[in-house]
This record gives C-alpha cells, structure tokens and sequence, in this order.
C-alpha cells in the first residue's frame, strides 16, 4: 500500500497500538493478581452465568450442612436415649419380672418394687429428654412434655399417656433429602403401651399375681422388639443424613472445581501472556520513542 | 524582454517562493494539529509575451493553492465518529448498570468448605446472594423454628433483601436522571455547535465570495472540526449548497426517513430539544431519528436496556411479594410478611406488623412446627411461568442470574462491537490522515526547494541588478 505517513498518522497509529497492548497488559497484569479469569458478568458472560449458579447451589448446599448437624444432633441423641430405655429400663425391668418367680423374702420383693418405681421414673425422664430446649419425642409440639404421668397420693405413677403432637418436624438435612431426624410421633404412642406394661409388672409383683407378672413380661418383650425396630429406624435414618452430608460435600467439591473451571485463571498462560506483552509494549515505546525523534530536520 | 521587464518578473518570482515558503511554515506550524489540512501552492508558468524580438516569458506564480481535504472522507469519517459515540454512551451506561446490579465473583472472598460459605458475609453482596441468605435463612428456621437467633438472622436477611430491591431501584433512577442530565448537557452541546457552524458557514461565504477562485481553508477546517464534534453527538449529513460560496447544510431524518433541515444557507433554523429521551426540531415539533452519536446511545440504552432492566427487577419484586404472602399468610387470615402496598423494587418492604415476636413458622398451634417455613423453601425452587399469569419465568435466582447475565451479555457485544468500530474509524482517519495531514518532512523538504529557489531567483536579480549597473553607470558615464 503507497501511503503518505504524517506527523499524526504516525503518532495516532503508534499510541493506539500502545493503548491496545497496555490493555492488554493490565488485563493480563490483574488475572495474575486476583487469579481470576472472570470478574464481572460481561467478562464472559456465560462462564459468570454459570458460576453464579454454582455460587448460589454452594451457598445453599452450605445451609443443608448446617441443617444435616442439627439433624445428625437431634437423631444421635433419639438414638442415645431410646438406647438407654431399652438398656436400662426395659432389660432391667424383664430381668426382675424373672427374679420374683423365685423371691419369697418380703423385703427383697419391696426393693425389687422401689426398683421398679425408679425404672418407670427413669423411663419417664429418658423420654421426656430436652435437646437444643426442646423435647425430643413430642414431634412437631416440641415444647410439651410429650409423656405426662398421673401420680397417686403416695407419688407413685400410675399410668403414663402420650401428650406430644401426632406430626413431626421435617426438614431438608441435604440436597433431596426431606426427613425427620427423631422417632415418628405413631411409634413414640407406643411408648405409653410400654409404661403401661411397667406399671402392670410393678403391680403384678407387689399383688403377687404370677399371671398378671408372665402378661407384664410378655408385654415387655414385645416392647423391646419394637424399640429394636424404632432403633433401627432411627439407624436408617442417621445412616442417610450422614450419606446426604458425605454426597453434599462431594457435590460441594465439584461445584468449587466448576467455578474453578469457570472463572480462575490459567496463570501458566497468563504469567506468559504477562512476560510476552511486557515485552511487547518495552518495545512499541522504544520503536515509538526512536521513530518520533527521526526527522529529516537532524540532518539540517 | 528589457532588462526591467525581468527584474519585475523575478520580483514577482520572489512573491511567490515567499508565498510557497509561508504554506509550508504554516503547515509545519500545523503539523499536530489534528483538525488541520495541509495547503499546497501548486507554482505555475506565467505565461509568455509575444514580442519583436520573439516569445518572452513572464517567469512563474502562484497557479493553485490546494486545499488538501477528501469530501469523501471527512464524510465518512463523520458517519464513523457518529457509530462510535453511540456504542461509547451505551457502553458507559451499560458498565454503571452492571456495577450497580454488584454482581461480581470474589474468588478470594468464596469459601472452598462446606462448612463455612453460607454465613461468609465477607463475600460482595449482590442480589443473588441476598435471594440465597433469604432462603438459606428460611431452611434454618424450618430445622429450628424455636430458635431466636434463627429468627433474628431471617428477619435481618428478609430486611437486606427488600433493602437490596430498594437500592438497586435508587440507583436506577439515579442513572436515568444522570443519564437525561448528560443527554440535556449533549443537546445543548451540539445547538452550541450549530450556532458556530453557521457562523462559519458565514466567514466562508464573505472570504470566498471576496477572492474568487481561493479558499478559506482555515475556516474550513474549523468548521470539519464542528462537524466531527457534532457527529460525536448525533448522526447527520452534509450538502454543499451550490453557488453559496462554501456553504454547507445541515439535515436529519425524521422517522418516515423524510428529511429535516437544521442548518442552511440563511443558517440555524431553530434550536433542538428534548422531550423525554427524543430529540426534537420545529414547531411544531417533530422528533428526529437519530441513527447515531452519544444521543442517539443513550436513548437506545434507555430504551433497551436500563427501562426493561427496571422491569425485569419490578417484576422479580413483585413475584417475590405475592408469592411470600401467600406462603405465609395462606387465606390471608393473618398478617402478611412483605407490606401488600410495596409492589416494586423501590418499594418493597417488610410489613409493618413484621416483628421477632409476631413472626410464625405455622399456621397450626404447634410452637416446634415449621409448615410456613416448609412452604416458603418450596416457592425457592417453584418454576414461575409469565404464560400462567406468573410476574417472571423460572425459579427467583434463576430470573435474578438472567438479569446480571443480559447486562454482562449487553456490555460485553456493544464493549466487542466498539472495539471493531474504533478499528474501523481509525482505519478512516488512517485514510483521511494519508490526505490532510502534514508530514514535517515533506514540508521541510519543500521549503528547502523554496529556499533554493528563492536564491536563485534573487541570484538572478542580483545579475540582472549588475547589468543594469554596467548600463546605468558605466555606459552612460561615458
């Protein structure tokens, strides 16, 4: 191309050139600082688009962890407690329903009694447990006492019946999963069933009633098999909020890889992309310093 | 030829080197200024008498004196600076609209643990995360709804929330009023510049119409230089109106494309003005199709991008206060979570009756129970549908994340088209530089050859000087 090169064809041409690279460079330059690719949506809007999205699933995968902690808390001490009452409670409770076959001394029968009066007071307590200040196996009233106990003139209980509500309180504990983290209020019922039976042995073996005492200890039994279903129920869903955390935090991980994929800068590439247009505007400034100081006037 | 008769033609001679050598000084003197275009004095042969003794010549002059400017180019470079300023205004608009949505990516500030993202209130805040923490805040509620931290920090959120509309709807209306101020402070700008190009129209007429056959190049590219100033402003053509000694007129279009004369031979014909984020002209007023300059660019950015961005944040406040109200307060029995009355972004607000004490999680009588709570995450993740009556389509941060995407997406194809308009301008002024501007060296190399020719000329004088000597003195003496 034959083109006349002025004064300011040539200045314009050379500082423009500079401009762009100095973009450039600046770009470069703050991609190595923040290590970040994409700032602003109209970086690249659709890489922000989608690390937007990612940001927000984190954020409320993050609130699910919180969620699955409580709900962990709340199962571990469901599980703890029903534990202690099958344990404590129910096995001690089927044990002394087999000692008093052979018991004729009348002060060993009254200890076995007071024993079972603070089995049934222990019973009593252990589901009437508070976490976080609220009860435990009340469902969704969970500032009621769920088992209240009817008391006679000598303080002894003399029946037990269930005050909680009928629904319990579910929540997201992760991504898909819904639950309630403690015992569902039908099989919490069935603990008054259970008191009942106590409350029948403790009177079968005060009256001496072997019948009454082998109905009792029968009661118990099929008592202790549906505690053993209730913990197994609670196992099962301890087992899926810990899976949800461990599938959340996996998902977590690869939400950040995505965002990282995303949005983060190749610092390879742009440390080399830095050094290269470096160079380059080095040079444009000399050339452009060198070529304005050319003039046909320093050979006058 | 007498003697005389040559001294007079290499007088002349000298006239027109000294003419030549001022050209050259004055463009050189020109040489950065960008709105000047080199002159050139063409020299040319006298001519000759025809005498007893034969042809004589009459020695050189000033033939023509050149103007060195490309109609056709200042034209295109004019409809060039037009495109550019349009995308320059939109580009500017479009990049306040993103800063005031906020929402940029932090990667220092965003966690990399489960454990800790939710509460990092380190990150920037924009409206997306102000959706998240409102909801987030819900799903801590619905596990502990007894909870009175719990319920403090979702009526904190629920605060930032509405907060967050509000702000954005103030800075909204700031950037359109800014946005009419700059428009306003452009229209005078270019009645301004109106005013002077007819005053230039003038001085060109008077000069050229007192010295036929010259040019009043400095007024003519005066007056390039208004033009390409108003260009910046709004897009516009140019004709020369024949037998007016230089001058030039002024027209727009209106709408049909019929054309509208802003400035002719009489000169303005009136003054431009702005009704709403039209431009005007006449009586009575007729709005002008502006097809380009920074008036142009901001009303198409008005239009497209800041008016429907206020919609798109209307609406999303909009569906955000129905649809919680009806979670909330099913049947509309009781109290409402966001004030009935706050429709839009800038008015959106908690209800008044809204407190720590009066906030429920159930419709029931169970305290533990968290119904409300349940129901409101399920509006976090309900697909809304404009088709079924819905005020936005897709999940509330689905329709927030679309927002900040067609912003991001608007700046960045006008940010790409500007960076191929500078191009294609600069490759026009490329053009029209190769043309009208001034290279010192040639100019330095032409007024060498004056120089030379000066000398010589006076050389000759000087000979003819010493003839004349020999004649006068010597001769006659005798």
């Amino acid at each position: 191309m034959n083109m006349r090169i002025t004064d300011n064809a040539y200045r314009e041409t050379s500082l423009r050139d500079i401009q762009r690279i100095q973009r450039d460079v600046v770009k470069a330059h703050k991609e190595l600082i923040t290590h970040q690719r994409v700032e602003r949506p109209s970086d690249d809007p659709v890489a922000a688009s989608k690390a937007l999205h990612q940001t927000s699933e984190k954020r409320t995968l993050s609130q699910y962890a919180k969620n699955n902690r409580v709900a962990l808390d709340a199962v571990t001490e469901s599980h703890a407690s029903l534990t202690e009452f099958k344990d404590t409670v129910l096995t001690r409770a089927q044990e002394l329903s087999i000692l008093v076959d052979d018991i004729s001394d009348g002060n060993a029968k009254e200890a076995y009694l007071a024993e079972l009066n603070q089995l049934i007071e222990h019973g009593l307590q252990v589901m009437n447990t508070k976490h976080r200040g609220e009860y435990l196996f009340s469902g969704d009233s969970s500032l009621t006492e769920p088992f209240s106990a009817v008391r006679s003139a000598g303080g002894k209980i003399i029946s037990v019946s269930y005050a909680g509500s009928s629904k319990a309180r579910s929540y997201d504990v992760g991504e898909g999963v819904h639950l309630s983290p403690t015992l569902d209020p039908a099989q919490t019922t069935q603990f008054s069933t259970c008191f009942a039976n106590l409350i029948n042995l403790r009177d079968a073996i005060s009256s001496g009633d072997n019948n009454a005492i082998d109905l009792a200890r029968s009661g118990l039994l099929t008592n202790e098999t549906d505690i053993v279903a209730d913990l197994s129920n609670l196992g099962g869903k301890q087992m899926r909020i810990e899976s949800a955390k461990v599938f959340d935090t996996a998902r977590y991980k690869r939400l950040e890889e995505g965002i990282h994929g995303n949005v983060d800068a190749d610092l390879a590439e742009a440390s080399t992309r830095f050094k290269d247009l470096s160079d380059a505007l080095d040079l444009a400034f000399k050339i452009h310093s060198h070529a304005t100081s050319q003039s046909i006037l320093n050979y006058l | 030829m007498t003697l005389l008769g040559n001294l007079h033609n290499n007088a002349r001679a000298l006239d027109t080197h000294t003419r030549a050598l001022e050209t050259a000084g004055h463009n050189l003197q020109n040489a950065k200024n960008p709105n000047y275009a080199r002159q050139r004095v063409h020299l040319t042969n006298s001519g000759s008498v025809d005498s007893q003794k034969g042809f004589h010549s009459m020695g050189v002059q000033v033939g023509r004196f050149e103007h060195a400017r490309s109609s056709f180019l200042d034209k295109q470079l004019i409809r060039e600076k037009s495109a550019t300023n349009t995308l320059k205004s939109q580009e500017s608009i479009y990049q306040q609209l993103e800063a005031d949505l906020a929402e940029f990516i932090s990667r220092s500030e965003s966690s990399s643990s489960i454990h800790d993202s939710s509460d990092n209130q380190n990150e920037k805040k924009g409206l997306l995360k102000s959706i998240d923490d409102f909801f987030n805040a819900f799903r801590a509620v619905a596990a502990s709804p007894l909870e009175d931290a719990q319920k403090t920090i979702l009526l904190e959120r629920a605060e930032t929330l509405a907060h967050h509309f509000n702000l954005i709807s103030t800075r909204l209306e700031n950037l359109s009023n800014d946005l009419f101020d700059e428009m306003k402070g452009d229209l005078a700008k270019a009645n301004a510049l109106l005013d002077r190009i007819e005053k230039l129209n003038g001085s060109i007429a008077r000069f050229e119409f007192k010295s036929p056959g010259h040019m009043a190049a400095d007024f003519r590219d005066d007056r390039q230089a208004a033009l390409e100033e108003l260009s910046e402003l709004m897009n516009f053509d140019v004709r020369t109106i024949p037998d007016r000694h230089g001058k030039i007129e002024v027209y727009l279009r209106d709408s049909s494309g019929t054309e509208i004369t802003v400035l002719d031979a009489s000169g303005k014909l009136g003054d431009l003005s702005l009704s709403g984020d039209l431009v005007q002209f006449g009586s009575p007023a007729i709005s002008l199709n502006l097809k380009g300059g920074s008036l142009d660019g901001y009303a198409k950015v008005n239009a497209q991008a800041i008016t429907a961005f206020k919609s798109k944040i209307d609406s999303l406040a909009h569906q955000l206060v129905l649809s919680m109200n009806e979670a909330y307060n099913p049947g509309s029995l009781n109290t409402n979570f966001f004030d009935t009355t706050g429709l839009d972004a800038k008015s959106i607000a908690l209800d008044t009756s809204l407190s720590f004490q009066s906030f429920r999680t159930t419709v029931g009588a169970q305290p533990g129970a968290n119904d409300i709570a349940l129901d409101v995450l399920a509006l976090a993740d309900k697909n809304f549908s404009t088709a079924s009556g819905d005020f936005i389509d897709g999940r509330f941060i689905d329709y927030a994340t679309r927002i900040s995407a067609d912003i991001g997406s608007g700046l960045k194809s006008v940010s790409d088209r500007l960076e191929s308009q500078l191009l294609l301008e600069s490759a026009v002024l490329s053009n029209r530089n190769a043309i009208s501007s001034v290279s010192s060296n040639e100019e330095v190399a032409s007024l060498l050859a004056s120089q030379q020719a000066f000398g010589a000329t006076a050389r000759v004088m000087e000979v003819i000087n010493s003839c004349l000597n020999v004649i006068v003195n010597e001769l006659v003496r005798r």
